[in-house]
């Protein structure tokens, strides 16, 4: 029996080990590769027309300063068209938006009356129907983007095998509370340094679900966004990439973000996605591993991505197994493997960035007062390890029991981030 | 329609410092034959992940040497210094807390490591920052 146990951590380690290597080698793209791909530049010669989505369910303490944002971006007025999709809304989100619609002549407002609450697949495929524009792009009702966002990343749709642009998501709310910083440092490791490097390294960087946009030919032969996932994103990352398209990641397309803050807000938001993320895993690994569309590198990128998602649970097994490997032998192998895990419970916390990742990204950032948060990303660890083990279960008793409903969980918005938005705009002078 | 490729909007890259990785190897070289001598097993491994750590991912980047080589040494300190914490409570509670013990020590490692990692990064980007400040006062 031992050396089973043995086989399976030794199993378990090599898995762990190749993440960590997969996440060191990105740090070292991030700070050193000066090659990867082409960057595109604003240009007046390209310049397609847009249309943002905005899916809006209750969003009234929000959704006022992203439609001022929109209008003041400086892309050209005659080519962009906004389009909120109020999604059965009970408050006053659906008044705002009128009241902007009324004003400027690019805001349009969509309203479901039924079933509001459901899913953001379903409104984004209501406001497609919608859109008129070439780049169709996404912004969730809590965001505040750059003004010069849809340049630099429509920018990149002039390659034709880009399918697909992400931005950069940046914590607006950052000193709020003990978890907005821990999603900051989450989002900066996931962002600056896990994006970033992917897109170098031609690999699968993902489409975030907002702050990027998609070319609409290929939302509408992808039969639009999928309901019945609940990582709704991943799903089509993956489907783009399976149809031969890429995705680009644009870092210095920055849009602000009103994290979450109370770790109750935290377990729904990741339960969402880790369920969703495992969902995509299951959907797409085997295509993903015989589609002839994508590189060798793709495939084993997307592979690791896919299964993201169960590594806390990996981690923790592990790590168990560890500690009875070590009851049942005293062998120095057993200590070996009892070392092992420990180390990558520092290297897979947060959103599955290791600690270095983050520090790097902060250093690249020039957020040095950042790095001294790091020795507490364990705590949003043993969070995760929590909400991943509960989405794994629940998804394996949907699926014994064949029920594959599953319930989308809205993130809920305070608008504490209204407080911080003339400090960002000053920066950004 | 043109290409137009844009190395401005390219993102801020780092000229690894080739010659600072060469010293530092010496350093934790040097460190880590000395250290061999008092010290064993884990606390050992530890030392030599933390030395690691500092060596490819610090010593690389931007920075003064000698900020890099003392916050190396202080983090050696660091590492000694609950190397000897936890060699006092292994020889304490090995008969009843062998397995508790154990089970702790590693985790522990890891609460000095990664925070004495961040400070370092952490003032040697304050250093860097310093430092174009004096260059560029504008």
């Amino acid at each position: 029996m031992i050396w089973i146990l043995n086989l399976i951590l030794a199993l378990l380690i090599v898995i762990i080990f190749a993440y960590l290597v997969r996440h060191y080698v990105f740090t070292l793209t991030a700070l050193y590769y000066r090659g990867g791909q082409p960057h595109f530049a604003p240009s007046r010669s390209y310049q397609p027309n847009v249309s943002i989505l905005i899916p809006a369910h209750n969003e009234e303490k929000v959704i006022e300063r992203l439609l001022q944002r929109t209008i003041e971006l400086t892309y050209p007025k005659e080519k962009l068209e906004i389009i909120v999709v109020d999604d059965a809304s009970t408050d006053k989100t659906s008044d705002i938006a009128e009241s902007f619609a009324k004003k400027y002549n690019q805001i349009k407002v969509i309203h479901r009356m039924r079933g509001g609450g459901n899913g953001k697949s379903t409104v984004l495929n209501e406001g497609l129907k919608h859109a008129n524009g070439e780049i169709i792009f996404c912004f969730d009702a809590d965001y505040y983007p750059q003004r010069d966002i849809i340049e630099k990343l429509a920018a990149y749709f002039i390659d034709p095998k880009v399918g697909a642009v992400q931005g950069r998501v940046t914590v607006l709310n950052e000193p709020n509370t003990f978890v907005t910083r821990l999603v900051t440092l989450e989002r900066i490791g996931g962002y600056r340094v896990d994006q970033l490097a992917r897109d170098y390294l031609r690999l699968i960087p993902q489409f975030g679900g907002t702050v990027g946009g998609f070319r609409r030919d290929l939302v509408v032969s992808l039969d639009g966004w999928n309901p019945n996932m609940l990582a709704e994103d991943t799903d089509l990352t993956f489907r783009a990439y399976l149809a031969g398209y890429k995705i680009r990641y644009v870092n210095d397309a920055e849009c602000y973000e009103e994290a979450v803050e109370t770790w109750q807000s935290y377990r729904r938001q990741r339960y969402r996605w880790a369920r969703g993320h495992m969902q995509a895993a299951i959907k797409h690994l085997w295509p993903l591993i015989r589609s002839k569309n994508l590189s060798l590198r793709e495939k084993i990128d997307g592979f690791l991505l896919l299964n993201v998602y169960f590594m806390p649970l990996l981690v923790a097994l592990a790590w168990f197994l560890g500690a009875v490997s070590y009851l049942v032998q005293t062998s120095e192998l057993a200590a070996f493997y009892w070392f092992l895990p420990s180390v990558f419970v520092f290297s897979s916390v947060g959103n599955f960035a290791p600690f270095f990742e983050v520090g790097i990204g902060a250093y690249l950032d020039g957020r040095e007062h950042v790095c001294r948060l790091i020795p507490l990303l364990p705590i949003a660890f043993l969070f995760n390890v929590a909400i991943c083990a509960k989405a794994f279960f629940d998804l394996c008793t949907s699926k014994l029991v064949g029920n594959n409903s599953c319930k989308w969980a809205k993130t809920s918005h305070n608008g504490n981030g209204n407080n911080f938005i003339n400090i960002s705009s000053k920066k950004e002078m | 329609m043109s290409l137009q490729l844009s190395g401005c909007s390219a993102p801020h890259k780092e000229d690894p410092q080739y010659m600072h990785v060469a010293i530092g190897a010496i350093i934790v070289i040097v460190l880590v034959f000395i250290l061999q001598h008092f010290l064993i097993g884990a606390t050992m491994l530890s030392l030599i992940a933390f030395n690691m750590i500092f060596l490819f991912l610090t010593f690389p980047l931007r920075g003064p040497l000698w900020c890099k080589i003392v916050w190396l040494m202080l983090g050696n300190a660091v590492g000694v210094m609950f190397g000897i914490i936890r060699l006092s409570f292994s020889f304490a509670l090995r008969n009843d807390f062998q397995g508790i013990d154990f089970f702790l020590n590693l985790i522990i490692d890891f609460l000095w490591i990664v925070p004495i990692w961040s400070l370092s990064l952490s003032f040697l980007g304050m250093m860097k920052h310093r430092k174009n400040g004096v260059e560029n006062p504008k």
